[in-house]
């Protein structure tokens, strides 16, 4: 089969991502958007567009119905559903299916069975692969939970079986607070995705989290493109993600990237997928966390470090063709290291949504910005607060490290505040310097310390030159003390 | 010529002085600097440091007037400044009125009018891009308002409900 014609069913810097590749390989990007996206980079960069419905997400973008007839109405022959929205919706998949279009993913049976927490748990534990201690029973009662719990001891970490993006997930330090975090995990749960039913896990000691690149095609192939590591995380979003990780010998890397690959064979996947592991450097052990049956926000650390194009893996994955490489053949060059900015106050780590007034990402040697954003965009509060995604490599972890500080420090922005210097305060902090990194760093060594509020000399300088050039502009003689104000509206501003 | 500048949590004097090549910058607290070749335009600002030794130091940055404040980046940090006078506000104590953090969507309003609640107790729930804000009482009182429903779309700093003190406003 041959692709012509690709709907992309998702928006911002992915669908622009998608849409590259599109057409480096001669197929035409398709772009469905919501009303709020009218006129975005991704739309006007596909070669036809269809607006499928209003801003909110579950109108548009979470539309099975509104998305298929999209992409129908747009002639795809296939349809590409990014990460988030309707990346692992087997009702999706299958709606796309029925309307003779190809869903470039997994089929919906091994989506289903990978979406469902605890049946992806109990599959691989039957396949011997290791698992956190957990409580994944039917009985959803508290009794039964609290009883199950206490059996995992404590902590214990509550996720929701349907859950995702840190939607329903608590901690429970004891017996005393578990009845209550059960509550409020099983409230998120419900309004996420109305399935209330929750999963029990022990929480690890100071845990690395660990996720390897799988692709599997339909001709029965099965290859790793090795790891990333995404310890730093928020509210359990991932914010820097490196490859390769800084804390696995050889011999981890190996069984690691083994264990997912097995992973892959006993659920016989098929495209791009994302084994995650929890792995306790104390014990050198690793735990099987889920399966993400989809293209990862991260990618682009693989592809900076394996210089394969994983979207493109994709494509062809879903055109039926057997994959180009063999597991032998997959040469690995150097680090690469990616920050996520977003449109959020670097401090409460609040959405911060308006107008950019200022945009210049950064470029270099060893520099790529992803983004869906220009100057004029409005980001809008309906969706992820995701800006761009700055990756940088290099022949080691430091260099890595260093350009993406240089870039983070020239990436211009007005108009929106970012989280950039909060990114900033991660790359300078000794314990990222050193590698020794942890799901919790953040919480626990970096979002306690209360940061200078002092503006810097540069701030107050400049600050001066625009009151100065402010009473040029207007001609007046600055020294005059009748000059007018150059704060009144109206005072002949250059803006 | 002396200008004074407000952001959230400081407040700046800078005096700027004529000088022969440009312009000399002092601060409140006797800190000088030489300054010249300064230019704003096409929101950014660009000026010149001239050092003891007389090596030139260039500075630049995104800058932008905006409604009345000036906006400025400086390694991804965000300053707002405003002229005092001009909007800038003195904190105050904790007011009954309260606002919604960021711009969202009401998810869920957990109070109802005459409702008597404890000190930090959820008023309503904001949610926007996947964060959920709680707008807390932030004194135990009487809910004598509430202005939103479940699903309503609001602006950062928009009302969301009123609460009195317990024993009415003293």
């Amino acid at each position: 089969m041959k692709l012509r014609r690709v709907a992309v069913a998702n928006r911002g810097e992915i669908a622009l991502r998608i849409m590259r590749t599109c057409r480096e390989a001669g197929i035409e990007p398709l772009a469905l958007y919501s009303e709020a996206d009218a006129g975005a980079p991704f739309v006007r960069y596909a070669t036809a567009a269809i607006c499928v419905g209003p801003a909110p997400a579950a109108a548009s973008y979470l539309n099975v119905e509104a998305m298929t007839a999209g992409a129908a109405a747009l002639h795809a022959d296939a349809v590409h559903p990014g990460y988030g929205f309707l990346s692992e919706s087997p009702l999706f998949a299958r709606a796309c299916d029925e309307a003779g279009m190809a869903f470039i993913g997994p089929s919906p049976e091994c989506m289903d069975l990978l979406t469902n927490k605890s049946a992806a748990r109990r599959t691989m534990a039957a396949a011997g692969v290791p698992v956190v201690p957990g409580y994944d029973g039917e009985d959803q009662s508290d009794a039964a939970l609290l009883d199950a719990a206490r059996l995992i001891s404590f902590p214990v970490l509550i996720k929701a079986v349907s859950g995702g993006g840190g939607r329903g997930l608590r901690i429970a330090g004891s017996a005393a607070v578990f009845l209550d975090q059960l509550a409020e995990a099983r409230r998120e749960a419900v309004a996420a995705r109305g399935d209330s039913r929750v999963l029990l896990e022990l929480y690890l000691d100071r845990p690395r989290h660990i996720e390897v690149q799988v692709f599997g095609d339909t001709h029965g192939g099965v290859l790793h493109l090795g790891e990333r590591e995404c310890s730093l995380q928020r509210r359990h979003q991932k914010v820097i993600e490196e490859s390769p990780s800084p804390a696995l010998t050889a011999n981890q890397r190996e069984e690691v990237c083994q264990t997912a690959v097995a992973v892959a064979k006993a659920s016989a996947y098929c495209g791009a997928g994302t084994v995650e592991f929890l792995f306790e450097p104390a014990t050198g052990r690793f735990y099987f966390l889920e399966v993400n049956a989809r293209l990862q926000v991260e990618h682009p650390v693989t592809e900076m470090v394996t210089g394969l194009d994983l979207v493109r893996m994709q494509l062809e994955i879903a055109a039926g063709k057997p994959m180009r490489w063999k597991q032998s053949e997959v040469r690995w060059c150097g680090h690469a290291i990616e920050a996520r900015v977003c449109a959020e106050d670097p401090e409460t780590h609040l959405p911060s949504a308006g107008e950019i007034a200022a945009w210049a990402p950064p470029v270099g040697p060893g520099v790529r910005c992803d983004t869906g954003v220009e100057r004029g965009s409005i980001v809008p509060s309906w969706y992820d607060p995701l800006l761009a995604k700055v990756i940088c490599s290099g022949e080691t972890r430091d260099l890595a490290a260093a350009r993406l500080e240089q870039a983070l420090l020239h990436f211009d922005v007005l108009g929106i505040a970012t989280s950039i210097p909060d990114l900033l305060r991660i790359l300078r902090h000794p314990t990222f310097v050193q590698g020794d990194l942890y799901t919790r760093l953040l919480e626990e060594e970096l979002d306690t310390a209360s940061h200078d509020q002092a503006p810097p000399d540069e701030v107050l300088l400049a600050l001066a030159a625009i009151s100065a050039s402010g009473a040029d502009v207007r001609g007046a003689p600055a020294t005059s003390p009748k000059a007018p104000d150059p704060w009144r509206e109206g005072a002949g501003w250059r803006n | 010529m002396k200008h004074r500048f407000r952001s959230a949590t400081v407040t700046l004097d800078l005096a700027m002085e004529r000088t022969h090549a440009g312009w000399r910058l002092q601060t409140e607290d006797g800190r000088a600097w030489d300054l010249r070749a300064i230019s704003f335009a096409d929101r950014r600002v660009r000026l010149c440091v001239i050092e003891e030794d007389g090596a030139e130091r260039w500075i630049e940055m995104p800058a932008r007037r905006a409604g009345g404040s000036i906006e400025l980046e400086w390694n991804g940090m965000v300053w707002r400044f405003a002229p005092a006078g001009l909007g800038a506000t003195e904190p105050s104590a904790p007011s009954g009125v309260l606002t919604a953090p960021m711009v969202g969507v009401v998810a869920e309003v957990k109070a109802n009018l005459g409702d008597v609640l404890a000190r930090g107790q959820a008023v309503a729930i904001i949610e926007a891009m996947k964060i959920i804000a709680p707008v807390n009482a932030p004194f135990a009182g009487k809910v004598t308002a509430i202005h939103v429903q479940e699903g309503d779309r609001v602006e950062m700093g928009a009302v969301l409900a009123e609460v009195e003190p317990e024993g009415g406003i003293s």
